[in-house]
């Protein structure tokens, strides 16, 4: 136990930011996100004997989290994902904001995942409940709106 | 020309990205201690005995099964399109992978000539068609779209995925999701990996419960969107015999 205690510790130091980060568009704040991080490593402390051994830490710890931030938008964890998730900061990159509005609520989770949690293809996969495979499809099919999107209102005259 | 489509999203999203420095390990520990005082008093981690009031879906049932009609025909250009889109921006994020030393599971390349109906089901908003086309590695990849968004659109509208290199142990790979497009409708899909299941009982939180027909070892259906994430999948075959079990949404 005092291993998988120092592997959550390990897991914290390396990819605090990227938990915040991807959290922060669920609560919308980046103080209230920084508090369900906080707890969500606490309740995993305490409760890191249900983690399966075939079970991916930082999924396990995100599911953790995003129970957490569901309930901190008043939602159940399994109701669905809030409509007004948006990247951070969306002055800096209007374009890419309005890009990421414009795909569902699951796929934009996926993107926070992937590009600020970090997390790889199997980690997502578990943390959504989906299959591997589904992952790579939801990615590829996001790149291919998000890049269309993007072309269509920066190359355009 | 744009050949790193994951490495260009990394970087836009990036330069969102805060770089506040709040980590704070011991506050971790603090707050491991059960009876500890919560900093802001935000977040309320007790377990509270919740009165689940049963929401029911009333528009189970409201899918009717039209795959007799359907199965088998060939899929029209904007689903080809789409299982092209996911070809070619695959091959772009395995390159950018592999160049960055990331391991990820290779998507399988779909036969895009090969795209084929499976399933239509009635919904409030037409017709919500899922399609299938056989792909590299014997697997196959899967496209679920409206017939309704088939039209005007420049672009494919919809959500699909692929088979993974080996299948989940509970047989089952679904996803129960809405989409902007259809806000006021959740759609339930998934694959089988059994051969012999012929239908889905999907069991509900409000101990409401619906069969599915499975087609190829897919089923899907739309619900209305409040409708709770389903609690149990259950594969049966054609003597009633259940082949496979999936419990959702378990609490741990």
């Amino acid at each position: 136990m005092r291993r998988l205690d120092s592997l959550i510790e390990q897991l914290y130091r390396d990819r605090y930011d990227g938990f915040r980060d991807a959290l922060t568009p669920i609560v919308r704040s980046r103080e209230v996100a920084r508090d369900v991080v906080q707890e969500a490593f606490a309740c995993a402390l305490r409760d890191s004997a249900k983690l399966r051994r075939d079970e991916s830490l930082a999924a396990w710890v995100w599911q953790i989290a995003f129970r957490l931030a569901m309930r901190e938008r008043g939602r159940r964890h399994d109701d669905e994902l809030p409509h007004d998730l948006t990247i951070l900061h969306p002055e800096r990159d209007p374009v890419l904001a309005a890009a990421v509005r414009s795909l569902s609520p699951r796929r934009r989770l996926i993107l926070f995942l992937r590009y600020y949690a970090d997390f790889t293809y199997p980690e997502i996969a578990q943390s959504v409940g989906v299959a591997e495979g589904t992952v790579a499809a939801t990615l590829a099919q996001a790149h291919a709106a998000l890049l269309d999107l993007l072309m269509s209102k920066e190359v355009a005259p | 020309m744009i050949t790193d489509a994951d490495g260009l999203l990394a970087d836009r999203f990036a330069a969102t990205r805060d770089s506040h420095e709040d980590a704070d390990w011991s506050d971790v520990l603090r707050r491991r201690t059960p009876g500890r005082q919560v900093d802001r008093g935000r977040v309320r981690l007790v377990a509270v005995a919740v009165a689940v009031i049963a929401v029911v879906p009333t528009a189970i049932g409201l899918a009717g099964p039209l795959h007799d009609l359907f199965f088998g025909r060939p899929a029209p250009p904007i689903v080809k399109q789409a299982f092209a889109q996911q070809n070619r921006m695959a091959r772009l994020m395995h390159t950018w992978q592999k160049a960055h030393g990331e391991t990820v599971p290779a998507m399988p390349r779909v036969e895009t000539a090969k795209a084929h109906g499976v399933l239509a089901v009635k919904t409030h908003d037409g017709l919500l068609l899922l399609w299938a086309a056989p792909s590299s590695g014997g697997r196959e990849c899967w496209f679920i779209d409206f017939a309704a968004d088939q039209v005007n659109h420049r672009r494919p509208l919809g959500d699909g995925g692929c088979d993974s290199p080996t299948p989940p142990a509970s047989k089952f790979a679904p996803s129960f999701s809405w989409s902007a497009t259809h806000p006021t409708l959740k759609v339930l899909s998934g694959r089988l990996y059994v051969d012999d299941a012929v239908a889905v009982i999907v069991s509900f939180p409000n101990h409401r419960s619906a069969t599915l027909p499975v087609v190829d070892r897919y089923f899907v259906a739309a619900y209305p969107r409040s409708t709770r994430v389903p609690t149990k999948l259950a594969a049966i075959n054609r003597h009633g015999h259940v082949v496979a079990t999936l419990i959702l949404n378990e609490h741990r």
